[in-house]
């Protein structure tokens, strides 16, 4: 077997001779290398609204997406990303890391991971930079940014990442698959700077003991229904930082947490339920997220807020390449207050033009009450039009 | 009437057979895989076999009858799969399966991998002695 396993070695160069990829291009049977880019734009229609006046261009992404089999059992997977058209020397764009990770597979049912990773929450997290991935311009804010759809606490449901450890597998239920994923983390902590606050992700360091937990469970039919829960629980510190200026230096908000003082907490817990499929030749995805914020602030004032955000789409793939689709979103942004809640309508056309190069093309309405944060006005009713070109590999 | 309908379900079960083939490298100890392992092993659900070595699945160029015929084995059809497969590769999860030109390809190819498993036309012969066909139940 040992000899089998060194000639298999030396097949990567047949694979590299033989194979044909669809969209990525394994160099070996070993090192796999893949990617995608987004381009996007948007005009909005009338003279006031929340949307982009200018008919702005956008070179939104170019993510490389890298995956080393090293053993039987141990893979190595990242994404690294240049974000609007990343430029160091004029401190445009941005360039991070969106996941890497060892994971040690002790078998299909368990493995575990460690390192930065997406938040395993609801549909769209973990490919929300993945444009090629999803048939719409952008993903739904109701569910995923609602901070960007008039949540006015400025807290999403769950972070976009997060450092430390997973635990995860695929447990077979008769002809049917339960996945699970449990993410253990730091989490988020709250910093305070005069009367505002801004999360900050720690992905080197903690504040506290109290560590965030999440996790997603997936039931997934013969038929490639899916049905799932996750749950996100942080309960984030919040710190006062004197010199801390919001998103300037990266190493002076580790410097001004470290020197700050803790003043108060704040819990926040989020449930989702997301079901995608197809029924018959109609697709469809559904996504209904609580969330619950609560704690003490600086002055040991109480805080306390719950939010609903919903995402429902339809979809029908024709001839192979085109998919029209509608979708609607939804988000009550504090349930105790009136005439905040917004909700948007998209309706577009997804166009494959070649392999993995994909056209978008969407209509938005967005409408708000006179109370919803973001939206609020007289910029609260407004339409636009988008596109995209994304391109996978 | 019932001989009829016997002949009708053999006839039926032998047209489906002959659409597709699954071939396994011959230290592998299977004989008989279901529809649904062979959806989870071609949808990354199913990364290692019982005996802990890797499963390294290959098929056929999609946009051919094998290739449909390959998606329909699994419940899908070959716009799906890719559209599925984009979502597996970039949230991390998962590599894709190679894909390949010819039957004969994937047969040199599993000859040589003790967990390679690729299906291919159906009514395929191995040409090589390392390689045998498993039977879908």
């Amino acid at each position: 077997m040992k000899l089998q396993k060194k000639i298999s070695l030396i097949t990567g160069s047949f694979l590299t001779l033989f194979s044909i990829q669809g969209f990525a291009a394994n160099v070996n049977e070993k090192l796999f290398i893949g990617g995608y880019s987004s381009f996007e734009w948007e005009q909005q229609i009338e003279k006031t609204g929340r949307s982009d006046r200018y008919g702005s261009f956008d070179a939104d992404l170019f993510d490389l997406v890298l995956a080393y089999q090293a053993s039987d059992k141990v893979r190595m997977a990242a994404d690294l990303t240049w974000e609007h058209g990343a430029a160091s020397e004029e401190g445009l764009g941005n360039v991070a890391v969106e996941y890497a990770y060892p994971e040690y597979a002790v078998s299909n049912e368990f493995k575990i991971r460690a390192g930065k990773m997406f938040t395993h929450f609801g549909i769209y997290n973990e490919i929300h930079t993945a444009k090629p991935a999803f048939l719409t311009v952008k993903e739904p804010l109701s569910t995923n940014k609602p901070d960007k759809f008039g949540s006015a606490d400025g807290i999403p449901f769950f972070p976009r990442w997060q450092s430390g450890l997973a635990f995860l597998g695929d447990i077979d239920a008769g002809d049917n698959t339960v996945t699970y994923m449990v993410q253990v983390s730091n989490g988020d902590a709250a910093v305070r700077v005069d009367d505002e606050f801004e999360l900050v992700s720690m992905y080197d360091k903690d504040v506290d003991h109290a560590k965030a937990i999440n996790g997603r469970v997936i039931f997934t039919t013969e038929d490639d229904q899916a049905f799932a829960l996750s749950a996100y629980y942080d309960n984030m510190s919040i710190v006062t930082g004197e010199d801390y200026e919001p998103l300037t230096d990266v190493g002076q908000i580790s410097n001004s947490i470290d020197d700050g003082e803790v003043v108060g907490n704040l819990a926040r817990f989020s449930l989702s339920f997301h079901s995608t499929g197809y029924i018959g030749d109609i697709g469809y995805e559904v996504e209904v997220v609580h969330g619950i914020l609560d704690g003490k602030g600086p002055e040991g004032n109480p805080f306390y807020r719950e939010r609903l955000g919903t995402s429902a789409m339809v979809y029908y793939p024709m001839a192979g390449r085109y998919t029209p689709f509608i979708r609607h979103e939804f988000l009550e942004p504090d349930m105790d207050a009136d005439d905040d809640i917004a909700q948007a309508v998209s309706t577009g056309v997804n166009i494959r033009l070649d392999a993995n190069l994909f056209l978008k093309t969407e209509y938005r309405i967005t409408r708000a009450g006179e109370e919803n944060d973001r939206f609020s006005k007289g910029r609260n009713e407004f339409s636009e039009l988008l596109g995209a070109v994304a391109f996978g590999f | 009437m019932k001989n009829l309908m016997i002949i009708a379900l053999f006839l039926a079960s032998f047209t489906w057979s002959q659409d597709v083939t699954v071939l396994v490298n011959a230290d592998n100890p299977l004989t008989e895989i279901s529809k649904s392992d062979l959806k989870k092993i071609y949808f990354g659900k199913k990364s290692t076999w019982d005996s802990g070595e890797k499963v390294i699945p290959m098929h056929l160029k999609l946009d051919t009858d094998d290739g449909i015929k390959f998606t329909k084995l699994l419940k899908t059809d070959p716009n799906r799969f890719k559209a599925k497969w984009l979502k597996i590769v970039y949230s991390g999860k998962a590599t894709p399966p190679q894909r390949f030109k010819t039957s004969l390809q994937v047969d040199e190819i599993i000859k040589l991998i003790p967990g390679g498993i690729g299906i291919v036309s159906g009514g395929y012969t191995p040409k090589n002695p390392n390689v045998k066909v498993i039977k879908v139940k």
